[in-house]
């Protein structure tokens, strides 16, 4: 793989480096496994989740 | 890895078996059209991948189905392509690729069958294939922008970028919700509208619609509108309580009543499977054999009593008239004490299991009144639910008048539900009833043990009884629950309505609701935040392709192309890679554009302008760059008729290109081309490399007739070691390299020795100093002369640069020279060098 594009770990850690935002972040991190957007959409349910469930 | 040796059979032009062995270097094997030269790099890559960038591309795949099978070969016959190589280890390892009767394959490392080829990814799989060849580079130029985009896309590894970004973009454009998150969305869209519809309330409404950012503001603003609804001086935390007053209050002059029914008590243990887990545990067969046992002890009574009177006789045995019987003064035998002792210790035994049993029976006892409790709770909670319908029924006339019209429907629904609810509850109450008083009859029994297993089970039944009608009762309350919450809502609107609260209810329904507003608003805020991820993540991948195409990429090609060029060529060619633009200067997606400029001046596009030979450099460029960006695990390559459409100025340049990748980069390069005055070029104007040279010389059915050709001609390779010596700058090293040179030199002319004799099949670089000593003589070169260039032969060997006390020198190498043209001359070799035949 040319040193530019690289792997897609590293494309993704490189974009995670770009993004502000601990939620984007967070979401990012969950870009995995076969489905990747389907385990981002797991992870905004669980976000969303805990800000409903937010006691503070 | 490097190539040590490939091995074909019955694939493409090779019918019988041939085996074509590697130089560590350069290997040029040429061939003229049709003698089978493709078929050697398209073996290798159906080696290494299982198919060819040819058949992958055809434009019609039957035409190419079937091949990869040479046509002379039998359908049962085995066509395999095998090669040997070297690992970075230094180990060698055997791959062979089998084609099987269906046209796949099936890939075998050291005869074991694997499924890829080791520490491959992948994205090796796909990106930087060691194959230099006409037809993939014109897929790299000559077609579209957007293909042209997704070629470099696998061969640049773009496709991982767009993956993620396409991944992302599809992820943030809509997002799937919990259907928790939609119902709050939903109560608090329906709060927001509410608020709108009061004027009192409308600057509320403003702030809430501006979102997250004014939502402190919305709630003091709230505040403050409640506050002038309550009497003055209320503290901020009494305001909920104080409107609740005011609106029940004013309402109650309406009607003062509920329909609605509760929410099941989230208590656990209050559950029917968990009730039931108690009933189980509580009536349980062992609590019934308990019972049984202690009822067998019902003459308890007795052997207390009879305990007790055995205490009293002993202790008036204990005095001075023991043989007279206390109580009736009649004289006693003298054994009677010790009989009443024996007696009284008998029981004892009999005490211990009383108190045992009497034990159990307790907490038995205890866990039936604790699961009665429990029942008791669940009894209530669950007629609690329903309790405000129940009353309502009395006020049945009044709701009507508060439902009429097109409200009816809420007043028909809380009609049917009152029935159909009503003699549930009765007979729950009734069987609760029944429980209660059996229990508390069996709990009697278990205190004096005159309770049976029987009774147990009776009780186990009436109480499960209870249970299941508090399954059914709860069952139809839920079931009527949504269409009584409607009419409840409906109602206490037209309550609202009717008692002038409308804004002190919405008011109320704020402050209970505004935790809740805020979480949504909060979710709101992410999930809108998701259209900046978006963006970034374009952003991101738009300037990253850039940078890899404008760029890096730009930079490696310009470096290649201008090694290809010469000093005569005209400043028109090849001027970088670019990613289009849209008007508002984001990226086009999935086009590349290869730009070019005449003399400084930008030309409409490489594709377009850029004469065919120029193309043709462009392409090579392009796929070295990509193949040595890459981690290939393959360290050779392969380059396949490189200069078609390049004039003798280019191709000279080319070589260049070659040695290059083959000194400075370290490769392994075969290089194949149906140009034999260019390929003699090759090996003219890299004379310091051993490489092999074959010629394919025949073809026939069976194949092409291979034969190995001296790299260079010995006397070529002996000036230039003459030349060297006499430099002023000669290394250590660099004479290590030209005793090995003199040593090729030597097998060379001995070569030519014995085929100028007429035996053929000997190959130089397989010589060793006995096969010399021994061609040598039978060719009759004199004794003497023998034994120094068999010297010659084992002196210049590299083993020999380690031997203790070694160093080489100008002046043995000058004399080993002199003793080559010694042998030269005795031979009269001046005829061109014949070939050896694989």
């Amino acid at each position: 793989m040319p040193e530019g594009a690289a792997n897609k770990r590293q494309v993704l850690d490189e974009l995670n480096a770009a993004l502000e935002d601990p939620i984007h972040r967070r979401l990012l991190q969950s870009f995995t496994g076969d489905d990747p957007v389907a385990s981002m959409e797991e992870e905004l349910k669980k976000i969303l989740l805990e800000a409903l469930a937010d006691e503070t | 890895m490097r190539l040590s040796s490939l091995r074909i059979k019955g694939f493409r032009g090779f019918a019988d078996e041939r085996v074509i062995e590697f130089s560590p270097t350069i290997t040029v094997i040429y061939a003229p059209n049709s003698y089978g030269k493709t078929s050697v790099s398209e073996a290798l890559e159906w080696l290494l991948y299982g198919t060819t960038w040819r058949v992958d591309h055809g434009a019609t795949r039957d035409e190419y189905k079937g091949s990869f099978r040479n046509c002379h070969v039998a359908t049962d016959c085995e066509c395999f392509v095998e090669a040997s190589m070297m690992t970075n280890t230094d180990s060698s390892a055997r791959f062979r690729r089998v084609l099987q009767e269906d046209e796949t394959s099936q890939l075998l490392q050291d005869d074991k069958p694997v499924t890829d080829w080791p520490n491959m990814t992948q994205d090796q799989q796909r990106t930087g294939r060691p194959f230099i060849t006409q037809h993939a580079l014109k897929g790299l130029l000559l077609v579209t922008p957007t293909d042209r985009f997704n070629a470099f896309s696998q061969l640049l590894g773009f496709d991982q970028l767009q993956s993620v970004q396409e991944s992302i973009v599809q992820f943030c454009t809509k997002p799937s919700l919990p259907a928790q998150v939609h119902q709050a969305m939903a109560r608090v869209q329906v709060l927001i509208d509410a608020v709108g519809k009061q004027r009192s309330m409308s600057a509320v409404c403003k702030l809430l619609l501006k979102g997250e950012g004014k939502l402190g503001l919305a709630r003091e603003t709230l505040e403050r509108v409640c506050l002038a609804q309550v009497p003055a001086g209320t503290q901020r935390e009494s305001l909920q309580p104080q409107l609740l007053r005011l609106r029940d209050e004013k309402v109650a002059k309406v009607f003062s009543g509920h329909v609605r029914i509760l929410e099941a008590n989230p208590n656990e243990r209050l559950t029917p499977r968990a009730l039931r887990e108690r009933v189980d545990q509580t009536l349980s067969s062992d609590a019934a054999d308990k019972l049984a046992a202690a009822k067998v002890l019902k003459d308890s009574e007795n052997i207390l009593a009879e305990d007790k009177f055995l205490e009293l006789g002993l202790m008036l045995l204990a005095g001075d008239q023991k043989e007279i019987c206390p109580f009736c003064h009649a004289p006693l035998m003298s054994s009677v004490p010790d009989e009443v002792y024996q007696r009284r210790t008998g029981l004892k035994t009999k005490l211990g299991l009383m108190s045992s049993v009497s034990q159990s029976n307790e907490a038995i006892g205890v866990a039936l009144n604790s699961l009665q409790s429990e029942l008791s709770a669940a009894v209530a909670d669950t007629t609690g639910r329903a309790t405000s319908l129940a009353t309502s029924e009395l006020s049945l006339p009044v709701l009507e008048t508060l439902l009429p019209g097109d409200l009816h429907s809420h007043f028909l629904n809380i009609t049917n539900a009152i029935p159909s609810i009503r003699p549930l509850l009765d007979e729950l109450k009734t069987n609760y009833r029944q429980s209660e008083l059996e229990t508390q009859r069996v709990v009697a029994a278990i205190k004096d043990f005159s309770s049976s297993g029987k009774d147990i089970e009776s009780l186990k039944q009436r109480v499960l009884t209870v249970v299941d009608r508090l399954d059914e009762v709860n069952r139809v309350l839920s079931e009527w629950a949504p269409k009584l919450e409607e009419a409840e809502q409906t109602l206490a609107h037209e309550l609202d309505v009717r008692a002038q609260t409308e804004d002190v209810s919405i008011m109320i329904q704020c402050l209970d609701n505004w935790e809740l507003v805020s979480k949504v608003f909060r979710i709101q805020s992410i999930i809108a935040s998701l259209k900046a991820m978006k963006q970034v993540t374009v952003q991101f991948v738009s300037e990253k392709a850039e940078r890899i195409v404008s760029q890096q990429f730009t930079h490696d090609v310009q470096d290649w192309y201008s090694k290809i060029t010469t000093l005569a060529d005209p400043d028109v060619g090849f001027s970088g890679f670019s990613l289009p633009r849209n008007a508002d200067g984001s990226f086009k997606a999935r086009s590349i554009q290869v730009g070019a400029s005449s003399f400084g001046t930008d030309m409409k596009s490489a594709v377009s302008c850029l004469s065919e030979s120029k193309l043709n450099a462009l392409g090579l460029a392009m796929s070295i760059s990509t193949y040595l960006k890459s981690n290939s695990p393959f360290e050779f390559l392969v380059i396949d008729d490189p200069i078609q459409s390049l004039d003798n100025g280019h191709e000279t340049q080319f070589i260049k290109v070659v040695s290059s990748l083959s000194s400075e980069h370290g490769r392994q390069v075969i290089l194949l081309s149906h140009n034999q005055p260019w390929l003699n070029q090759v090996r003219d104007r890299i004379p310091n490399i051993d490489g092999i040279y074959y010629e394919f010389t025949n073809f026939t059915a069976s194949g092409p007739t291979i034969l190995e050709q001296p790299w260079n001609r010995w006397q070529q390779r002996l000036a230039t070691v003459e030349a060297s010596i006499g430099s002023d700058t000669c290394t250590t090293v660099l004479l290590q390299q030209l005793e090995g040179e003199v040593r090729t030199c030597v097998a060379l002319i001995v070569v030519a020795l014995v085929e100028r004799g007429g035996l053929q099949g000997i190959s130089a670089r397989k010589l060793g100093a006995t096969d010399v000593r021994k061609h040598l003589l039978q060719c009759g070169v004199p004794q003497d002369l023998t034994d120094r260039i068999v010297g010659t032969f084992a002196n210049t060997d590299p083993a020999h640069h380690e031997q203790q006390g070694y160093s080489p020198n100008k002046s043995r190498i000058r004399t080993y020279c002199s003793w080559c043209h010694e042998l030269a001359k005795w031979g009269h070799l001046e005829a061109p060098v014949a070939g050896t035949q694989v």
